[in-house]
């Protein structure tokens, strides 16, 4: 008789819901760009050559960090491996590409108990001593962000990471090919918060074109700012260094109170931030063009 | 040592392979690393070299396996079901000699399989004019000792499961062995002091058919060709585990009602 009643509840509550399905506003719903699985929601089919797409720029990404490692399988140190005293293997100073908290995935002979099985191991596998490692020269990697944007034009790192290794060359042409591939992103990803920082960020370091840079920082913020609370983490990374360098470009442009708006709304979105404060006291001297660089969340 | 009644049932196996036409999916699936490679030609191989080669031994390593695993697997359960194992029991060999002499077949079938696309490969990257380095013979060498351990693996599966069921955790063994020991090793940092003799003993048994892919040396540029010793070990590494897995499997099928 319970179960029968039960029965009826639940019936009746999925009918109810049903009638009213059409009136239901979704609460979080925005026009929001969206990436990595999610991009490619539209339909089933679509989902299925989505996911595709998508595990296969993924696998790319990982590939092209194995390559700048000449093959060695790097991996993430573990909470318990901090806490045994494990050091991680990182990069040289000078050869750092991008920030690397991690260990090789075969171990050192002073993480291995397996004795000449371990060596074994390393021995057949590319594996080397990777305490203060370097990297193979990043443009050898450029053909696979090509190739993973190809496969997959909603991978916004494809683009942002692809042109930061074109604009290591620093000449006039290397950036002039690192824009050509981020315009190629935006016209793909028109609502990204990264591209449109990113294409800024060249304008301020590589033109020390301030005027350029503002309108797409103040595009990107509003982008960013209209869906704090649904972005993903890459973008939510770019916004807080949308806000560090449009209230520095504001400041070498003797804007002093667009400079203060900006930082007071970038505390307000990323509260923990350390730049803003300064910008909004106005304390923070020297040039953006030097300092984005060194100001930038997560590496480059 | 009866060599020539192992010699002929390899031979069998070989011939029933043949014409079971298995050895036309290995041609098929050369045929379509073909295509991959002109569809990779399309954005040109400058730069992709390294990407191309490692797709290729990931792509060699991974269908080769998959036939040996399926050729192994069937093997003896096919015999049984098919009911020509009671002429092959009627001459003049043992079950050891037919469990030795099928296994011999399956790994000369894998062999055979893995060459073959090994050389599609190699026609397909020359084409992009993608060289490789003197590792790629020990390459082909110590993942030919793989294969012959896989085959070895999936017979003595097959001896106490269903063909499927040998099949499936065989590839799981077999295609999960690098995470699952990668996976222990990482538990073994965390673990509590009395479980840590437990994870050394499992590693130490465990198997590790990852040991017989030189596949990311042989992808990635300027790595040495490993040290004789270690071709040497791996050979002993196969001969004993290979052997430990055709004892279960004679174990099993020595007592077997068939």
């Amino acid at each position: 008789m319970k179960a029968h009643l039960l029965l009826i509840s639940v019936l009746g509550g999925a009918g109810a819901f049903s009638l009213n399905a059409g009136n239901v506003t979704p609460i979080v719903n925005p026009p929001v760009r969206v990436s990595g699985l999610d991009a490619h929601d539209g339909s089933a089919a679509a989902s299925l050559l989505g996911q595709f797409r998508t595990n296969n720029s993924a696998w790319l990404w990982v590939h092209t960090d194995q390559y700048l490692h000449n093959g060695v399988h790097m991996r993430p140190i573990t909470d318990a491996e901090r806490k045994a005293g494990i050091q991680i293997e990182g990069p040289r100073a000078d050869s750092v590409i991008y920030k690397e908290v991690s260990i090789t995935l075969v171990p050192s002979p002073e993480r291995d108990y397996r004795g000449i099985v371990g060596d074994v191991d390393r021995a057949v596998n590319a594996w080397k001593p990777m305490k203060n490692h370097t990297h193979n020269d990043p443009m050898q990697t450029l053909p696979l962000f090509r190739l993973m944007t190809w496969l997959d034009p909603q991978f916004i790192d494809g683009w942002t990471t692809g042109a930061s290794v074109l604009a290591r060359d620093r000449s006039p042409a290397g950036t002039a090919k690192a824009m050509k591939l981020l315009n190629e992103g935006l016209a793909q990803n028109p609502d990204s918060v990264d591209i449109l920082t990113e294409i800024a960020y060249l304008d301020i370091t590589r033109k020390n074109d301030l005027n350029g840079a503002i309108p797409l920082l103040e595009h990107a913020r509003e982008l960013g700012f209209s869906h704090l609370g649904t972005i993903a983490d890459n973008e939510r990374d770019a916004l807080e260094n949308t806000y560090h360098w449009l209230a520095l470009c504001y400041r070498d442009t003797n804007r002093p109170l667009d400079e203060r708006r900006v930082a007071a709304q970038g505390i307000g979105a990323f509260p923990d931030d350390k730049v803003l404060p300064h910008l909004l006291a106005g304390t923070a001297p020297g040039d953006s063009a030097k300092e984005a660089d060194s100001m930038r969340v997560g590496g480059e | 040592m009866k060599l020539y009644a192992w010699g002929a049932l390899a031979q069998g196996v070989v011939l029933e392979s043949v014409r079971r036409k298995d050895l036309w999916v290995v041609a098929i699936l050369g045929f379509l690393i073909m295509m991959a490679a002109g569809t990779l030609g399309f954005f040109g191989m400058q730069g992709l070299q390294i990407f191309v080669k490692d797709l290729s031994v990931s792509v060699l390593g991974m269908f080769s396996t998959i036939v040996a695993i399926l050729t192994a697997a069937r093997m003896l359960p096919d015999e049984i079901k098919q009911r020509t194992l009671y002429p092959l029991l009627a001459r003049p060999i043992s079950r050891f000699d037919l469990i030795i002499g099928k296994t011999i077949g399956s790994v000369l079938v894998s062999w055979i399989a893995f060459l073959v696309l090994a050389a599609l490969t190699g026609i397909a990257l020359l084409t992009f004019h993608v060289k490789f380095e003197p590792i790629m013979l020990q390459y082909l060498l110590c993942k030919m000792m793989g294969l012959a351990l896989t085959c070895s693996l999936a017979v003595a599966l097959s001896a106490y499961m269903t063909p499927a069921a040998g099949a499936t955790m065989s590839f799981i063994l077999v295609f999960g062995s690098s995470m699952i020991t990668r996976a222990t090793m990482m538990a073994y940092i965390g673990a509590a002091p009395e479980l840590k003799p437990v994870i050394r003993i499992f590693t130490a048994i465990f198997p590790e058919f990852t040991l017989f892919d030189l596949g990311g040396r042989v992808a990635n540029l300027n790595w040495a060709p490993v040290p004789v010793w270690v071709v040497l070990f791996l050979f002993g590494y196969m001969f004993f585990y290979s052997s430990s897995f055709l004892g279960l499997a004679w174990l099993k099928f020595r007592r077997q009602a068939v």
